[in-house]
């Protein structure tokens, strides 16, 4: 294979992830976050402020009232 | 000093942390003193909060990734702004840096604006509601996104400069440091700092045996990153270790997949089996906590058995984050003096450890230790502190770990990871030590919060 033919057998790869990954965020998942048991769980995990994508413990908004009594029973 | 990375890490993070700190401190209410006199709640935000933004959660539209929607009376907030400058700002800065230790800063600003796209598009990607509520974070897409363009077009030449995955990832680290507060560590007292922090170093290093002497792992460093991200916490935690046992990327990149695939898994099965077999939430929550590896799983998966176990499950998980610390400095000094040690088992001596000690772990350290110091001491210390860490340093550390883990995947071949999955040794290596892991925490739990320390817990746990 020379080298022109590698690049464009390169390009058409990332072509073709480029729309693979653009219908996946795009229709795929949009389409998934709709679904009944999909949605309720978002919406709960909205509810109680949890990220499961939160990295460290400064990360989540739930912690934050836990923080609050810790830091309140350490002031007493 | 002039031209090393580590110690240019923690000039940039140091640099980072006092304009951050100074701008809380500037901007302190005179009335301070009087409010924490009074006991009165006080709320401190600092002035560079606006000004740095990253991608907020999206799920139909991805360009409303941009925009925080108005609620409750405020207007809705345009984050590209503060994306933007979040982004000049670490170009900026890495640009001087690069000058002055001798490279090129020219080369680096014009190559950089494509690696911050390449990561900003990762960000969006990570943002999705779905893709975060399966905790399939933006180090997941930033290697994708980055080995999408290496692996097909190749990385052309001119995007190498700005492809610095070692700087990236230990300024990144220095950052980290004042998120490592040693006071949390007794949050839930002993309980806690048994599950927490006895059975974690007990499993690590017992997985990093079998690593060594039953699987016969050939890297270390591959071992000791799966192990130290399978006990302690995830992602975090291999960053950390990587840069504390100058584990190769292809390395890291593995132990990152490796431990967010099996966290998916877990955080899912693992409250069920707890339900299905009525075990006490409490004691639940603490088993979650100290073995699932992700931080934001632990919360969710906590949160599925009852307020009670959310608690439990988010506090050991904190007390276990802040193990990150010890870790990385366990590990370097473990890997200075006796990994690389002599071949014929002369011992290292103190200059020599100096030099091969990464020093970048020292300004991780010091920036916890000077940070939890100012936590105690100040007055409205853990307002100060969090001011400071919600305010600029939070979101400079994820941008500048997207942008290392962008980099890696600029920087890595497919075919380079495969050696690395011989034999299936790294995925057996993640399963027996967390199949330990979660015989050994439960065990613990069990005993701590059920048994030793019971009336005690419930009492600590009473709303």
């Amino acid at each position: 294979m020379t080298a022109t033919d590698s690049n464009a057998h390169g390009r058409r790869h990332l072509a073709a992830a480029i729309v693979m990954i653009a219908a996946t965020w795009l229709i795929g998942l949009p389409w998934l976050a709709e679904r009944p048991a999909v949605r309720s769980y978002l919406q709960w995990l909205e509810e109680r402020k949890i990220d499961p994508s939160a990295r460290y413990y400064t990360d989540l908004e739930a912690m934050d009232p836990i923080l609050d009594k810790l830091d309140r029973r350490g002031r007493k | 000093m002039r031209t090393a990375e580590d110690w240019w890490a923690i000039w940039c993070g140091v640099f980072i942390l006092m304009v951050s700190f100074a701008a809380v401190w500037m901007t302190l209410p005179e009335t301070l003193q009087q409010q924490v006199d009074s006991g009165e709640e006080i709320k401190l935000t600092s002035p560079l909060l606006s000004w740095l933004e990253k991608p907020a959660k999206w799920t139909e539209n991805p360009t409303s990734t941009f925009v925080i929607p108005g609620k409750e009376g405020l207007a809705s907030k345009n984050l590209l702004p503060g994306i933007l400058v979040a982004g000049a700002a670490i170009g900026l800065l890495f640009a001087v840096a690069m000058q002055i230790r001798g490279g090129s800063g020219v080369r680096f600003l014009k190559a950089y604006p494509f690696v911050f796209l390449l990561a900003l598009l990762a960000f969006v990607m990570a943002s999705q509601s779905v893709v975060k509520a399966y905790n399939l974070e933006y180090a997941l897409w930033a290697l994708l996104v980055g080995m999408l363009i290496s692996n097909t077009i190749g990385t052309p030449k001119w995007l190498k400069p700005a492809a610095m995955t070692e700087f990236y990832i230990k300024t990144g680290l220095v950052l980290y440091g004042i998120e490592v507060l040693m006071s949390r560590l007794l949050a839930l007292s002993l309980p806690g700092v048994f599950v927490a922090w006895v059975v974690t170093p007990i499993v690590l290093i017992t997985t990093y045996i079998f690593g060594q002497k039953i699987l016969k792992i050939e890297s270390r460093s591959l071992n000791m990153v799966i192990s130290a991200d399978m006990s302690v916490c995830g992602v975090s935690a291999a960053i950390a270790t990587a840069g504390a046992c100058k584990a190769k990327k292809e390395e890291l990149s593995l132990a990152i997949g490796i431990s967010l695939s099996f966290t998916v898994i877990m955080m899912v099965v693992l409250p069920a089996i707890i339900k299905a077999v009525g075990m006490d939430p409490i004691l639940g929550g603490a088993w979650i906590g100290g073995t699932i590896d992700a931080t934001g799983a632990v919360a969710a998966a906590g949160a599925m058995l009852g307020p009670q176990a959310e608690e439990v499950a988010m506090t050991i998980k904190m007390i276990q984050n802040i193990l990150i610390g010890v870790t990385s400095f366990g590990v370097a000094v473990y890997w200075v003096t006796y990994v690389e040690r002599d071949p014929q088992g002369r011992r290292p001596g103190v200059i020599e450890i100096w030099h091969r000690f990464p020093k970048f772990v020292l300004g991780f350290v010091l920036a916890s230790v000077v940070f939890s110091t100012l936590y105690e001491v100040l007055p409205a210390g853990p307002e100060i502190v969090k001011a400071v860490t919600n305010g600029s340093t939070k979101v400079l550390r994820d941008w500048l770990f997207c942008l290392a883990f962008v980099s890696i995947g600029l920087m890595t071949n497919f075919r380079e990871l495969t050696p690395y999955l011989k034999g299936g040794k790294p995925l057996l290596l993640y399963a027996c030590g967390q199949a330990f892991n979660l015989t050994l925490t439960l065990l613990m739990a069990w005993l701590m919060f059920r048994v030793i320390f019971r009336d005690s817990i419930d009492q600590l746990l009473a709303p």
